[in-house]
């Protein structure tokens, strides 16, 4: 089983929401040939994926914070959190989702989350201008947190992607 | 003194909808109305849009629902291209409508309804949801967790993504199945078969602890409408005949889907965003009709694989019980039990790896019609095109629109069974919300626009006192 998961998630048809998945994309590409991550893009963190996050010993969280107008890479490990949350659970926030993963399994993953801060998140747009600056620099963020040293690697198709 | 009793937002259901409850002078209950408070448009924007396009924006109606819709829209699509998918992209499409039954009916019975179920309907509020039985019954969230998952890998395997996945096209889908896939799926499957069943048993042990919810949880008799297969006395899920029954099995009424207007109008209450949907020979609202898993288990002589049958037999041994839309709950665990066994079945058919999964051809007739049995019940795509295969009329009857006079019914029955004027309690609140959930509504899918809505406007004072009611037709 791999040893880590990079999870990039959030609306793509919103703005920048849509960079955990630009982020997924460009990482599945450089680490197509490593058997020791996966990566992946969703919607939204839904309480389901615990299942998927308890097989890993470390997961990185990938997603745009609503911030203020300047752009900065955020990274913070993120803590259990066992407040319930609102009643529409298909929802959770990443401390929720490491909460329940840890009461449901018995274990839990180490969890980083790492972020860009923006407030363009206009329905239909793209990625604004000053997040498609920053993605490279997040990009490296994420790759060396999952101790990726080259990011010149053989491209092929990888496990865990969207389309 | 006359009261309402709003409860908003109705909690653990799918969209946004309340429940408004009027009280007689002399306290008890006079009505019951529930108001869906959600607006969506997708009738309107699409116009103009070229036919082929409606699947991929289709999906996007609802998270859950999308694999539901995009089928739908397909088949309409293929009405309009006249061209009739087969083979092994019709069996494939067949294989992912059964994943997201499955992960459909995993989020209802588990995240939404078993709170409830195991914790109590009149148990504290602020720890009755999935976190909460985390820690009171791991074991049951684990499997709620594992049978979801597994819906949604088999649709991320398949289509290539979970939520709006874009592998379900007009003429078929975009890329045939991989063997590797094929037996990641079946390697699944025996771990999952044990869950389902360790979960219906699980069920059925605590039936006896809801005899009062069966017999007021919208427990009436009516028409129920679903698929059914072409040829056979079994249940369809992905095409086939629709057909009207009665509450005792008899069958009203057995068409095409291309003549679902004839048997199946929709009228509008100015109180709500969701039409409600009546059996047209028998008027409205006499002609109130169910759909979804207590009405295709009605509907359908039998299930066609063998333990989801068993199982059914079962079922059916509890007589006129079987009214009440409180068994919607066994019903969808029966169902992801046929659904599993036929995801077997299709995987291991020869034919399942063949290369040609995709027809291609333009519109050649201005009208077409899609019907599959979503998890909530039938759903209904009508488009009509122009020469250039543009849209120009597009009409979605949705699974939760046909259940709204069944759910208004139910609501009634159920707030005059427990709301007691001088005194509401968290447990009748609550109550008067798990009957909407049993139906397991889909409000974001289910609110569309026709050109002109009926609407009602009420000012209240301060002190709630409804001042002015205005309304427009």
């Amino acid at each position: 089983m791999p040893r880590t998961l990079i999870l990039g998630y959030g609306n793509p048809l919103r703005g920048d929401d849509a960079l955990g998945w630009v982020v997924a994309e460009e990482l599945e590409r450089r680490f197509a040939d490593d058997e020791q991550v996966d990566v992946m893009a969703v919607h939204q963190l839904t309480p389901d994926l615990s299942e998927l996050l308890h097989r890993y010993r470390e997961v990185v969280l990938v997603d745009a914070c609503a911030g203020c107008e300047s752009t900065s890479v955020v990274r913070e490990d993120v803590r259990p959190d066992p407040t319930p949350p609102r009643p529409f659970t298909h929802y959770v926030t990443p401390g929720q989702l490491l909460a329940s993963t840890r009461a449901l399994y018995g274990s839990a993953p180490k969890v980083v989350f790492v972020g860009l801060t923006t407030n363009a998140f206009e329905v239909g747009k793209p990625l604004s201008r000053q997040v498609r600056a920053a993605l490279p620099r997040l990009v490296d963020v994420v790759a060396r947190q999952v101790g990726l040293t080259d990011a010149r690697l053989p491209r092929r198709r990888a496990r865990g992607s969207s389309r | 003194m006359k009261r309402t009793i709003v409860i908003d937002p109705v909690t653990r259901i799918e969209g946004h909808g309340r429940i408004r409850i009027m009280l007689a002078e002399d306290g008890s209950v006079a009505d019951a109305q529930f108001q869906v408070t959600q607006f969506r448009g997708f009738e309107q924007f699409v116009l103009g849009r070229p036919f082929y396009e409606l699947p991929a924006i289709m999906g996007r109606v609802c998270g859950i629902c999308t694999v539901s819709h995009a089928l739908a829209s397909a088949q309409a699509c293929e009405a309009i291209m006249s061209v009739r998918v087969m083979g092994a992209a019709r069996k494939l499409r067949e294989i992912l409508n059964y994943a997201s039954v499955i992960q459909s009916h995993a989020l209802s019975f588990f995240y939404l309804a078993a709170p409830d179920l195991l914790l109590g309907l009149s148990s504290d509020p602020a720890r009755r949801s999935i976190i909460g039985l985390l820690e009171s019954h791991p074991d049951v969230a684990r499997d709620g967790v594992a049978l979801r998952s597994f819906g949604q890998r088999v649709i991320e395997r398949m289509a290539g993504r979970r939520v709006h996945p874009q592998w379900i096209v007009a003429g078929g889908v975009t890329e045939p199945l991989r063997d590797a896939v094929r037996r990641e799926i079946l390697a699944e499957l025996p771990t999952t078969f044990a869950l389902l069943r360790r979960s219906l048993d699980r069920f059925k042990r605590a039936l006896e602890d809801f005899d009062e919810e069966v017999r007021v949880f919208a427990n009436f008799p009516t028409l129920f409408l679903s698929l059914v297969h072409e040829h056979e006395p079994i249940l369809e899920l992905y095409r086939g005949r629709l057909q009207f029954v009665d509450a005792d099995g008899l069958v009203l009424q057995d068409f095409h889907r291309n003549d679902y207007a004839r048997f199946i109008g929709e009228a509008a209450e100015p109180f709500s965003f969701l039409k409600s949907p009546y059996f047209r020979p028998m008027g409205y609202p006499a002609g109130l009709y169910r759909v979804g898993p207590l009405a295709r288990l009605a509907v359908a002589p039998t299930l066609g694989t063998t333990l989801a049958d068993a199982e059914l037999s079962e079922y059916r041994d509890r007589g006129h019980d079987r009214q009440s839309s409180f068994f919607n709950h066994y019903a969808r665990l029966i169902e992801c039990l046929h659904a599993l066994e036929r995801i077997e079945s299709l995987l291991d058919e020869p034919s399942i790896l063949e290369p040609r999964v995709r027809a291609h051809a333009e519109a050649n007739v201005s009208e077409g019609v899609g019907a599959v049995e979503a998890p909530r019940g039938t759903l209904i795509h009508h488009y009509q095109v122009d020469e250039h295969g543009e849209v120009t009329g597009c009409n979605l009857i949705v699974s939760t629109t046909h259940n709204n006079l069944a759910m208004n019914r139910g609501v009634l029955q159920v707030a005059r069974r427990y709301v007691q004027s001088q005194e509401l309690t968290e447990g009748a609140l609550n109550r008067i919300e798990a009957v909407i959930r049993t139906f397991d509504p889909c409000l974001s899918c289910s609110t569309h626009a026709s050109v002109r809505l009926a609407m009602q406007y009420e000012l209240f004072g301060p002190d709630g006192v409804l001042l002015q009611e205005v309304r427009r037709d």
